[in-house]
């Protein structure tokens, strides 16, 4: 690993067994695989207990159905509920090791409320909110009775009337509306909290676990550890602002608070020579990535059938690798790394699938961040804008759905943007982003391989297989073996142990640390970045361009797909959503 | 020394101006946006979230529409005339 990390790692020499310990791949596999052995130890020793909490849980809901199909009963989604509360995360080890990972809270005006929150403030806060509550609470026993007596009348009829059936459903359907509106107003309850203690804690574990492998890598141990704690604190800062409530508004999260942090250092008194030791950014992004493939999940590409595949796994396909074509042949962009990574960054998943693609292909940090914010613009006028124009065109919400999920670069953007169309539209959205996110892996290899064996070898030179290995980033391999570890833990679990150790357990922690690890990694961009040399990647304005042309095929080739599949082929799956 | 600080006053000063004025003043006159916002609110989402696993909602979602689809699609078998396994 280069020790002042300015641009690219690039990995020329030949592999030698000494890698293993010596580079920062290696070292990227190892710290990911000993945070999830951890996390895995701690939630698989709690598996007995889990199981045997959820067991009546699933008996019951088994009978309900047993009962009557013609609808869901009151038992069933109490059931259900209960069994949905049973998770991993509930563990007292994984309850205290999420508490040390905590980030801080949201704040409005006062910085200090998102690290300390005292009992009588808590309790200043709950007071203001308990009649809101209590409202909620009567109008959920309002229509739980309801409910009941409707239940009662569809049973006495032995489930045969299909009126009283109807009168049933909707019924219960009232009540857990009512019973969400005050699961809403729960939420804004508050505990006290001081996470000042736990982020120290958090800084020095994290600090330990880089600086091992620094040392391994060359690093003066206490050089590293001191220059690790800068960035730490600054990356502190960045998950501080990018909590602010207005913030939160525009969409700004702590990742691109990381970049603005940095560069503000960087380029105004410039990073400090003792704190650039500690801002190495492949390091830090590729034990992100290792992390981020235990949550890669590829049993999730079936969660909406064959129209999902399709809207997800085949568009995207298409118009990643049209756009990098375009961008090469039409554009002639003059670095195919940025190419590939605005490509993948606007047709697959945004930020985690540029992280990804950045990595694998070797890209420079500056391209990296040239791609992260186009996307940020772009993502911010889009997930506004295609919400305003599926209502203006009165686009039926699951076809608005799909075609936001596909579309709209950002994860939590997609999300919202389908709230914003209605319920049916964000279901859609959040699973249609779902699985092309599992997306990432596969992309990943294929640009890591494609890079390996084409981009880099010189004209009319055959690559061997030796070859390959010696230019493949091995980090790759360890994201895709924990992808593929997890892929297949949580098909053997079967579905309700799966969400309860891995979807509520294995995949919280990782995400925790994966989020510390790619702010880090964002922190340290900022901090390694000019102003000058980041403006030159946008002369001609080709990344715009590129960017917009992908795009705007992007979005019409989704539409059809959508249209096609939801409507033409499988309008049955439709009418259920 | 002095003029690097300086560049760094003015630095944060230009960000809080453009996101403590400008932003707020765009915000306050687009009711899309704070409409959006409000959904966000509602749906206790952060458009700013990473991967789908920082989307709580997403496991509802993905439970919801697993459940869909398979009822769909035992319909589609249905009148496709293709057996229900």
């Amino acid at each position: 690993m280069s020790q002042d990390n300015s641009g690219i790692v690039v990995d020329r020499a030949k592999s030698q067994w000494s890698d293993l310990w010596k580079k920062e791949d290696y070292w990227a596999i190892w710290i990911g695989f000993f945070i999830l052995l951890v996390g895995m130890y701690f939630i698989f020793n709690g598996k007995a207990e889990l199981t045997a909490k959820n067991a009546p849980y699933v008996a019951t809901m088994k009978a309900e159905v047993q009962k009557t199909t013609a609808f869901k009963t009151i038992e069933w989604y109490e059931a259900s509920a209960a069994s949905k509360g049973v998770q991993a995360t509930n563990l007292p080890a994984i309850k205290s090791l999420l508490g040390y990972l905590k980030t801080p809270a949201r704040w409005q005006s006062n910085p200090l409320e998102a690290l300390v929150l005292s009992k009588e403030e808590a309790g200043r806060r709950n007071e203001s909110v308990k009649p809101a509550i209590e409202k909620a609470k009567a109008a959920e026993a309002t229509a739980l009775q309801t409910a009941r007596a409707a239940q009662d009348a569809a049973a006495a009829a032995m489930y045969k009337d299909d009126k009283l059936n109807t009168a049933a459903s909707d019924a219960i359907a009232a009540w857990q509306k009512a019973k969400g509106e005050t699961g809403k107003a729960k939420k804004k309850e508050v505990k006290p909290f001081n996470l000042i203690p736990s982020l120290i804690g958090a800084g020095i574990v994290l600090g330990l676990l880089c600086t091992l492998g620094a040392v391994f890598m060359g690093f003066n141990a206490m050089k590293f550890f001191l220059a690790f704690q800068g960035v730490f604190w600054l990356c502190v800062l960045a998950n501080l602002l990018g909590n602010q409530v207005t913030m939160r508004k525009y969409g700004l999260n702590a990742e691109i608070w990381g970049i603005i942090l940095g560069m503000v250092v960087a380029n105004t008194v410039g990073t400090p020579k003792w704190l650039k030791y500690g801002a190495q950014v492949e390091y830090y992004i590729k034990i992100g990535l290792v992390l981020l493939g235990a949550t890669v999940l590829f049993h999730k590409i079936m969660a909406i059938g064959i129209p999902g595949i399709f809207v997800a796994w085949v568009v995207t396909p298409i118009v990643l690798v049209c756009t990098y074509i375009f961008g090469q042949k039409v554009l002639k962009m003059p670095s195919k790394t940025l190419n590939i990574t605005i490509s993948a960054d606007m047709s697959v998943c945004g930020t985690s699938a540029a992280i990804a693609t950045a990595a694998a292909c070797r890209a420079k940090k500056e391209e990296l961040t040239v791609s992260l914010g186009l996307s940020m613009v772009f993502t911010a006028i889009m997930m506004v804008v295609m919400p305003l124009v599926i209502r203006a065109l009165n686009m039926p919400e699951v076809l608005g759905g799909a075609w936001i999920g596909g579309t709209v670069d950002a994860t939590g953007a997609v999300a919202a943007a389908g709230a914003f169309v209605g319920p049916k539209a964000m279901q859609v959205a959040a699973t249609v982003k779902m699985i092309q996110n599992v997306l990432i892996g596969l992309t990943a290899f294929c640009v890591a391989v494609y890079f390996s064996t084409k981009v880099e070898a010189q004209a009319g030179e055959k690559v061997g297989a030796m070859e390959i290995w010696h230019r493949f980033p091995k980090f790759v391999l360890g994201f895709l073996a924990a992808s593929i570890f997890f892929s297949w833990l949580s098909t053997s679990l079967g579905s309700d142990l799966a969400r309860i150790l891995v979807d509520n357990g294995t995949n919280k922690v990782a995400n925790s640390l994966r989020g510390w690890f790619f702010v880090l990694a964002f922190i340290s961009i900022g901090l390694t970045t000019n102003f000058r040399e980041l403006a030159k990647y946008f002369k001609g304005g080709k990344p715009v361009i590129l960017y917009v042309c992908g795009q705007s095929f992007n979005i019409a080739l989704t539409l059809l797909m959508a249209w096609l599949m939801f409507y033409k082929v499988f309008p049955e799956i439709t009418a259920k959503i | 020394m002095g003029k690097k600080i300086l560049r760094l006053v003015c630095c944060i000063a230009g960000l809080w101006f453009f996101f403590a004025v400008v932003t707020p003043w765009f915000y306050d006159r687009s009711p899309a946006w704070q409409r959006y916002y409000q959904v966000q609110e509602e749906n206790d989402l952060h458009s700013g979230a990473v991967y789908y696993s920082d989307v709580p909602v997403t496991l509802d979602a993905e439970l919801h529409v697993r459940e869909s689809v398979r009822e769909g699609m035992q319909v589609w078998k249905k009148e496709h005339h293709l057996g229900n396994d």
